[in-house]
């Protein structure tokens, strides 16, 4: 990584000078609206969930600015220039992991009407055996995502513009935990509503202006000749890699705070259409992305590391203009995601691992506090460990893909089935990982994901056969008990136990 | 610029420290030292200290040139991938201002300033690649003596096929679940007025 940094960074394609200005005015910006959003945040309710009350129009901006991440700017052209036309159909399958929550995201709303977090939910459906390897797998992936995105960050702003890789990665950092600090979730999801519109009006304007200056027709053909792989129908890395990708986009979406958050933080009935649409909106962009992957080659642009094809293509192709849109595209999928994944973290670290641990009642205003604290301490980890920029780091985000994988059948299960038990859940998140990471090494990272979901819902379901559970979906919608509490016990069973 | 036009290099004007250079990834710039793990390039220090006067000296034949840059893969074994994709490197030349990448039938893979390339999209076979660095002005400073070697043979279809097959019984599964989960969700939803969630087993 430290090579790529400094050889790309005599390659840049905007100044120095208006990269630092473009910074400036975005990151301004950006905390200026965050501390005017955030001023209604008093109460931890409104600082974690928005007080509940998120309509149609900024339910359906979040979640296409959160699911659009650095990843769909850099990772999307990377998976076309891999894998052909099948990477770039591959990536946008990531969209269908929006549509399939879009129902969920009512029944979690109706489930849990006063919830906060996905690991809530988990430890309340299936107790600590299924929580603990919850949490972990929660934890690692959102973890290694901040990092990973912080990294990016820093790493983008180096090959677009020049500024040196610790200046971009700390100002992106410091930017993000700013507004998040001062707003809670209105500040992100008001954000999130302006880089949405930013991000889809600059992605539009780059396809309009590429397609005026490419011939589809001579990217064909220049490909047939030189790299026929890339449009074979019968690619058999990209076949593996389909249903993968498609499996670990479930995964991370069914799994992670930082959509289940918006689910609660979402208005009664809102849930479902704002996802859906968010969802369609969000389809074509890996599309439009992976068509600069598809056009490097064609058109001659020399690609020494793959996850910077797509702003290089775009920048190189329409001049200072474009690449200006690219930067602020850039600036804005990085900060839509990162500061989600300050917000939803801080959730899991104050609502899951502070509060069960304090023998004591916890007040409003405290846990308001130990936000503050947490996204602060999230803030500092990833800079810490992004400052070093350890590129082998950036890769730890893929052992995620089994991880998350092998989560999708406890949370479907644990929604809408009331036999799914603790042991079908636990043992099938081990497993799916288990099995996940032994195909990542196996065969590699385009099959990961698919094992894991496939292993662990074997196991679940044979499991769900073997040992049932008898759960009561009431007992969600009730205030929590605190205490280990087994899964076929009511709460009024468990107080009992209790007293 | 034709690869033709290339110098040659003299095989036997390589300096020692060259090997060391293949190994230490971040040249000799402080901007790049700055990024780099300064333990990495002890060895080319030490081999700057101790063979420096060596690599100084003007060859023992005295009809023999000034060494030219020696141009090499950092890898020239790339082995078998699976993918249809490999990543070359090689080191810097000073003066460069385009590295360019040829296969033996002179077709270009890669043009751009920097000592790495990503090629992808290849077919079944075995591919050679050369590199060649070529100055502002258009001059070739140094070629590549030696190809890079890399095999591709693509996963057998069939397994592709049947992770296919798995991966869309997994999706199909997850759909027909989520849907009936959310029909009866709501169906129960209604006839207790949402105060009853759905209880399936």
């Amino acid at each position: 990584m430290s090579l790529t940094v400094s050889i790309i960074a005599a390659t840049h394609v905007l100044s120095p000078t208006a990269g630092y200005v473009m910074l400036a005015i975005f990151g301004v910006m950006w905390v200026g609206l965050g501390i005017w959003w955030g001023r209604r945040a008093t109460s931890y309710d409104g600082f974690a969930v928005a007080g509940r009350n998120v309509g149609m129009a900024l339910g359906t901006a979040t979640a296409v600015a959160t699911w659009i991440t650095s990843n769909t700017t850099m990772l999307a052209p990377q998976f076309a220039l891999q894998l052909g036309i099948w990477g770039a159909v591959a990536y946008s399958t990531a969209s269908f992991g929006l549509f399939a929550f879009a129902p969920m995201s009512g029944r979690i709303r109706q489930l849990m009407p006063t919830g906060y977090t996905a690991v809530e939910f988990i430890r309340r459906r299936y107790g600590q055996l299924g929580a603990v390897p919850f949490l972990l797998i929660s934890l690692f992936y959102a973890i290694t995502w901040l990092i990973s995105m912080s990294m990016a960050g820093g790493k983008l702003l180096e090959v677009l513009a020049g500024i040196p890789y610790p200046v971009g990665m700390t100002v992106v950092i410091l930017v993000c935990v700013l507004y998040t600090l001062f707003g809670g979730m209105y500040a992100v999801i008001g954000t999130d509503f302006i880089q949405s519109l930013i991000i889809l009006v600059g992605l539009v304007v780059v396809a309009i202006a590429v397609l005026t200056q490419v011939s589809v027709t001579d990217v064909y053909e220049k490909l047939g000749t030189n790299r026929p792989m890339l449009l074979s129908v019968l690619f058999p890395a990209a076949l593996m890699a389909l249903f993968n990708n498609m499996l670990f986009g479930f995964g991370e979406i069914f799994h992670s705070n930082v959509w289940w958050s918006r689910a609660f933080a979402m208005r009664d009935g809102v849930g479902p259409k704002a996802y859906l649409l968010g969802g369609l909106l969000w389809l074509p962009v890996p599309i439009v992305a992976g068509f600069l992957g598809l056009a490097a080659p064609a058109l001659g642009i020399g690609i020494s590391e793959p996850d910077t094809v797509g702003p290089l293509v775009a920048a190189t192709l329409l001049g200072t203009g474009g690449a200006l849109l690219v930067f602020v595209v850039v600036f804005c999928s990085l900060a839509s995601s990162i500061d989600s994944l300050l917000a939803a973290t801080s959730d899991l670290i104050v609502n899951d691992i502070v509060e069960p641990l304090v023998p004591f009642e916890v007040t409003d205003a405290a846990k308001r506090r130990w936000s503050v604290a947490a996204i602060l301490f999230l803030g500092v980890m990833s800079w810490s460990v992004a400052y070093p920029n350890v590129g082998t780091l950036a890769t730890v985000l893929f052992f995620a893909g089994p991880m998350v994988g092998s989560c999708i059948w406890p949370i479907i299960g644990g929604l809408y089935w009331r036999r799914a038990s603790p042991e079908a859940a636990a043992a099938a998140m081990v497993s799916g990982t288990v099995f996940g990471l032994i195909a990542y090494f196996a065969i590699g990272w385009f099959v990961a994901s698919l094992v894991g979901a496939a292993v662990s819902g074997i196991v679940f379901w044979v499991l769900l056969i073997l040992k049932p559970a008898d759960f009561d979906f009431r007992s969600l919608s009730e205030p929590e008990v605190r205490g280990v509490r087994l899964a076929h016990e009511t709460p009024e069973e468990q107080r009992e136990q209790l007293s | 610029m034709t690869p033709a036009t290339a110098k040659s290099v003299a095989p036997g004007n390589r300096c020692p420290c060259d090997d060391v250079l293949k190994n230490c990834h971040h040249g000799l710039s402080i901007g790049n030292l700055r990024k780099a793990a300064i333990w990495r390039c002890l060895p080319l220090f030490l081999c700057m200290a101790q063979a420096g006067s060596v690599c100084g000296q003007e060859p023992s034949s005295p009809n023999a040139v000034t060494a030219d840059p020696v141009l090499a893969f950092k890898t020239r074994d790339l082995g078998q991938v699976n993918e249809g994709y490999v990543e070359l490197a090689w080191n810097e030349i000073k003066g460069t201002a385009e590295y360019q990448v040829i296969d033996d039938q002179d077709r270009i893979y890669y043009r751009g300033p920097q000592p790495q390339a990503f090629i992808s999209g290849l077919d079944d076979g075995t591919f050679r690649y050369l590199v060649v660095a070529v100055d502002a002005d258009g001059n070739i400073l140094a070629r590549a003596t030696e190809p890079a070697i890399v095999e591709v043979a693509h996963w057998p279809l069939a397994q592709a096929l049947a992770l296919m097959i798995v991966g869309a019984i997994v999706f199909v599964a997850i759909a027909v679940t989520i849907t009936l989960g959310a029909l009866r969700s709501r169906h129960d939803g209604r006839a207790s007025r949402g105060d009853r969630p759905a209880e399936e087993g």
